[in-house]
């Protein structure tokens, strides 16, 4: 029974996005919307739409250690040919350091985790710096919001912030990310969808983050 | 062969033939015929690179034990190479992508180098060589990630372009010697190394090679641009008397931060706190600013005592202190450092604070090197500054304590920094919540300091990701250069093997002379794998056979790692690291 709810709810996110396609045949030509696969975390702790372009990873000894289990979706990267011209090198120092990450982690954290005590730990970690603050020069926070996440409670947080790479030496070098995240409470822990990705990339990756986060089931 | 005819002729025949050549030693002395056949299609498989043939090899404990007491050599080599295929189908099966590519050129880069474990197999040193690799044993891998493997290993077409006509770049003038040709016949041919040297001076050039470094560079372009803006405000604040002004009048921009330094020494020049800040911070330091030798020596010994009282109360810095009270002796100097914030020196046992860091601190806070030695408030606020510093340096004395209590070789590796970063970050975390001195201090001094931003983000970055998913950014993100314990283990097995090799093949006068003048097994031990690997030869036997030892039995590091991180992990949810004042926290909507 929960493989055909599965089923159908990846067959409902297909559908919604080959219909969102299909809506908007009338504007200028789209890179194709992308094809999603089912994917079943050990012990069906949860499961979800996988984008298929997407590489997964996952380090399922850590996870057995930590109580943590997640997977981690890595967008494909896609080059523009005028990416390599020094007209198009992001103006802002910082920015041209390095790139970013485009990924998506969908993570469990049973009620023995090792790093949080629950939720709310979790969300009051994530929704302001360590000195309490949610915005300055390098990091911007929005309120966590409590909305609806497929039928179920859950919280929203966002955030941008510029990250350095090598902070035990003198380098400067940063990355430049946005991130979205939604935190779902469980009755065993709670889950958290993570979405990463440079501020140049956030919008093009973010309807693929959606469609996975509408696909997720998670244990009550 | 039919199964009693396999029995009655070739059964006793084998048995007969390995008795002869094993004498009676016993089983685990000798390979027996089945585990030589094993052995035979082991190194077959793994001259061949075959990642999968390396890990049956490693867990293959009977072939292995049997191996090292009658070859040792043999055993030592072979695992060295399996150690680095491992390594590398795990590097590789990490999340790679556009934002740290270059990170993983440097973790190639150290792993591929000319006479490496990996070029042994085929996997190097030319780079070209691991594409032909990911494609016979990794041909799952997508696209987009193979691109980011041409793009670490600086592959021509990804740095120069499909390029037509003479494939050539310089710099310089190439007629007169003064600089360097290109071209990619030669570009084929050369290691990671030379090509990241190439890459490196283009960089210094300037134009479209940026991505591929100069991050230090743009750092400064940005901290020009905020002294430019800071000098002009003040100069437009009307805050200057006439001859100030003129004083500043045609001077580079150097030269006019330094004398409106000069000018705020000591004086009330009505100038908003954050511009005078900006430009403190970013000026060259005042004669007075500057710390001569004797003074950093003593200024060492003072910090020792005031960084001592500014760990007490957080448990990573009583785990830090306990560590201090039980044998081992806290020993801070000052001295210049080029690249970072601190070292820290197994050797004598001394924590390194960066002079250049200090002399910052002093500028931006207003003190001189005669001042912060007599006042008190200054140096508990210098200590308080620094002591992040000690906190990441000790975790890094704590293993080498461990490692010398066992008498086993510490290598410098990833495993030590997630350790070193982790301490730090759970200090900074729970140093932030209580003290409110400190977080006032870091938070002001942001502005101008990348240091303490780096302080705050690390401690944000542990809260926010937990211990596990902090190992992970430390690995990838901070010490992507850095060779795993696996990777060095690797690294030194082949040089060890490959050393031991040639030394059984000199004459004795040859072997005596080289002796001789070794290096010293205490010697050897406090070298870098990467220092190992490049001398080798230089190593006395008895230090080299110490060293094939350590690196071929990890498990005690491996325990020692996993003891630490278990204590960390304890640590994270105890100290709540980021519930620190949470008046501007976002309000659930």
């Amino acid at each position: 029974m929960k493989t055909f709810i599965f089923a159908v709810t990846v067959f409902a996110v297909l559908h919604s996005s080959c219909h969102a396609a299909g809506t908007e045949k009338g504007a200028a030509a789209k890179p194709a919307a992308p094809q999603f696969t089912g994917y079943t975390m050990d012990k069906d702790y949860f499961s979800c739409a996988i984008p298929s372009g997407w590489r997964l990873e996952r380090e399922k000894a850590r996870d057995e250690k930590y109580k943590i289990y997640e997977i981690e979706l890595i967008a494909p990267v896609v080059r523009s040919p005028a990416s390599a011209s020094p007209k198009s090198a992001p103006k802002a120092g910082l920015q041209a350091a390095a790139g970013s990450p485009t990924a998506i982690y969908v993570s469990y954290y049973a009620k023995d985790n090792a790093d949080f005590s629950g939720y709310k730990d979790f969300i009051e970690r994530n929704s302001a710096n360590i000195l309490g603050e949610t915005k300055n020069e390098r990091e911007s926070y929005s309120p966590v919001k409590q909305i609806k996440l497929n039928g179920r409670a859950a919280f929203e947080l966002s955030r941008a912030k510029l990250a350095y790479l090598h902070p035990e030496s003198k380098s400067g070098e940063s990355v430049k990310l946005k991130e979205k995240l939604y935190v779902l409470p469980a009755i065993d822990g709670f889950y958290v969808l993570h979405f990463t990705a440079s501020a140049a990339g956030f919008q093009k990756s973010l309807n693929i983050f959606e469609k996975v986060a509408g696909s997720f089931k998670g244990k009550p | 062969m039919s199964g009693t005819r396999f029995f009655r002729r070739v059964l006793p025949a084998a048995a007969a033939a390995w008795l002869a050549l094993c004498g009676f030693r016993g089983p685990g002395f000798c390979l027996t015929p089945e585990q030589e056949t094993r052995l035979a299609s082991y190194e077959t498989a793994i001259s061949k690179g075959d990642p999968a043939a390396a890990e049956e090899f490693l867990a293959d404990k009977p072939v292995i034990s049997a191996l090292s007491e009658t070859e040792p050599q043999r055993e030592a080599s072979l695992k060295a190479r399996a150690e680095a295929l491992k390594d590398l189908k795990e590097l590789l099966a990490m999340s790679w992508d556009d934002s740290n590519a270059n990170s993983l050129n440097l973790a190639l880069t150290i792993r591929m180098d000319a006479g490496k474990p990996l070029s042994m197999v085929g996997v190097g040193p030319e780079p070209e060589k691991l594409l032909s690799w990911l494609k016979k044993y990794r041909p799952d891998y997508p696209v987009e990630k193979i691109e980011i493997v041409k793009r670490a290993i600086r592959q021509w077409k990804v740095i120069f372009g499909r390029m037509h006509g003479p494939r050539s770049i310089s710099w310089g003038d190439v007629e007169k010697d003064e600089g360097v040709k290109v071209v990619e016949a030669d570009w084929l041919t050369w290691t990671l190394r030379e090509r990241n040297a190439v890459i490196d001076r283009l960089v210094e050039e300037g134009g479209r090679f940026q991505e591929y470094g100069g991050a230090g560079r743009k750092a400064e372009i940005k901290k020009q641009a905020l002294l430019r803006l800071a000098v002009t405000k003040v100069m437009r604040s009307g805050a200057l008397s006439p001859q100030q002004a003129a004083q500043l009048h045609d001077k580079s921009l150097t030269e006019q931060g330094y004398l409106l330094g000069s000018f705020f020494d000591g004086s009330r020049i009505a100038v908003a706190p954050d511009l005078k800040l900006v430009i403190n911070a970013y000026r060259k330091p005042l004669p007075k600013e500057v710390l001569p030798y004797r003074e950093r020596e003593v200024l060492g010994a003072m910090l020792n005592t005031a960084v001592s009282k500014e760990l007490a109360g957080t448990r990573a810095g009583e785990k830090v202190l306990a560590f201090y009270s039980g044998g081992a002796k806290l020993k801070l100097s000052v001295l210049p450092i080029d690249l970072t914030y601190s070292g820290y020196d197994g050797a004598s046992g001394t924590i390194t604070l960066d002079s250049d860091t200090i002399q910052r601190f002093m500028q931006m806070k207003g003190c001189t090197a005669a001042s912060l030695m007599k006042n008190e408030e200054q140096l508990r606020a210098a200590a308080k500054y620094l002591s992040p510093l000690v906190v990441y340096e000790a975790g890094h004395q704590m293993r080498d304590a461990w490692a010398k209590k066992k008498v086993l070789y510490n290598p410098q590796v990833q495993e030590s920094e997630i350790e070193a970063m982790s301490l730090e970050a759970l200090y900074l975390g729970e140093k932030l919540k209580k003290d409110p001195e400190f977080a006032k201090l870091l938070k002001d001094l942001r502005l101008v300091s990348n240091y303490a931003v780096k302080r705050l983000e690390i401690a944000a970055e542990f809260s926010a990701s937990g211990s596990k998913k902090f190992a992970s950014m430390v690995r990838q993100r901070y010490f992507a250069e850095l060779p795993s314990i696996d990777a060095a283990s690797a690294q030194i097995l082949e040089a060890v093997a490959a050393e031991q090799s040639r030394r059984s093949a000199m004459k004795a006068e040859a072997r005596a002379e080289l002796e001789s003048s070794a290096l010293s097994q205490e010697e050897a031990l406090e070298m870098t794998p990467e220092e190992i690997y490049g001398a080798a030869g230089e190593i006395g036997t008895p230090a080299l056979e110490k060293l094939r030892k350590d690196m071929t039995d990890l498990g005690p590091y491996k325990n020692g790692y996993e003891a630490f991180d278990s204590e960390i992990r304890s640590g994270t949810k105890s100290a709540k690291t980021g519930s620190f004042v949470k008046q501007g926290a976002p309000p659930i909507l």
